[in-house]
């Protein structure tokens, strides 16, 4: 018998147990036509999904016998949990939360210019960097760009 | 790992967070050592393929189960889903979901 045979048989109770009862339940507690308004819903509905595709991953990977590899996903679906739970406590910090990668790109884009300067052209496109530099000059024009994009961020959010 | 739909089900984020570091240098060092082993069983056989333990594989599929069932939990209070007694019997006990070579690895 092969690994992958052997293994679909070791992992068949628990195979049933997410076709039959989890993924069921799942499909009626967020359904797609789920609408939540506003930042912090929006948000953690973002996480959730990300978790959900995480652990179809997790499931393909180990049901192929790459448990190793299959604990790393885990680790991005438990890091996922713990940035929602926290943000259903605080719901301030979805603004913050969504901010936050504005400052991640700035970061990578000063990364990027100690490598090399032509990188940052290459990787970002003028307005970008144009906008990154904005941002981190906290200036008006820099946050109204901002706010922009996290009105894109929140409606891209809403198609899922 | 206990599950649920009150924020005080979910106390358990805290090892979760606790895990997911641990998980981090586990996966690193019990790679390491599993191939150690197999490369001193059969010098010979150097292979790119699946080769992970049943041990690691009930390990990531369980916690990934444990994880998502709190993501559930945590949803339900932030979206206001109204699900009511419906996680909790979504954690099974492993000794249902494992085959008995799995059940120890797996807890």
């Amino acid at each position: 018998m092969s690994t992958q045979d052997r293994l679909q048989q070791l992992l068949a109770p628990f195979l049933d147990h997410v076709k039959n009862e989890l993924e069921p339940f799942i499909n009626q507690a967020i359904s797609k036509t789920f609408d939540p308004s506003g930042q912090m819903p929006l948000v953690v509905c973002s996480l959730a999904m990300k978790c959900l595709k995480s652990f179809s991953s997790v499931i393909i990977l180990g049901r192929r016998g790459y448990g190793e590899d299959a604990m790393l996903v885990t680790r991005s679906m438990i890091e996922a949990t713990v940035t929602a739970a926290t943000l259903e406590e605080t719901p301030g910090k979805a603004d913050d939360f969504l901010k936050f990668y504005w400052i991640y790109e700035y970061r990578l884009l000063q990364d990027l210019r100690e490598l090399d300067t032509r990188y940052v052209e290459e990787v970002f496109s003028r307005e970008r960097v144009q906008e990154a530099n904005c941002a981190s000059a906290n200036s008006a024009e820099g946050m109204a760009s901002v706010q922009r994009r996290i009105s894109v961020v929140l409606g891209t959010a809403l198609q899922f | 790992m206990i599950t649920g739909l009150k924020r005080a089900d979910y106390g358990p984020l805290k090892d979760l967070y606790v895990l997911s570091y641990r998980l981090g240098s586990d996966v690193a060092h019990g790679t390491v050592i599993d191939l150690m082993g197999r490369a001193r069983r059969e010098p010979d056989r150097l292979e790119i393929n699946a080769s992970s333990s049943e041990r690691f594989v009930a390990q990531a599929l369980a916690s990934a189960h444990a994880t998502l069932l709190v993501m559930l939990a945590v949803c339900n209070n932030a979206l206001k889903l109204g699900i009511e007694n419906g996680i909790n019997p979504l954690n099974r006990k492993h000794a249902e979901l494992w085959p008995p070579s799995m059940k120890e690895a797996s807890n």
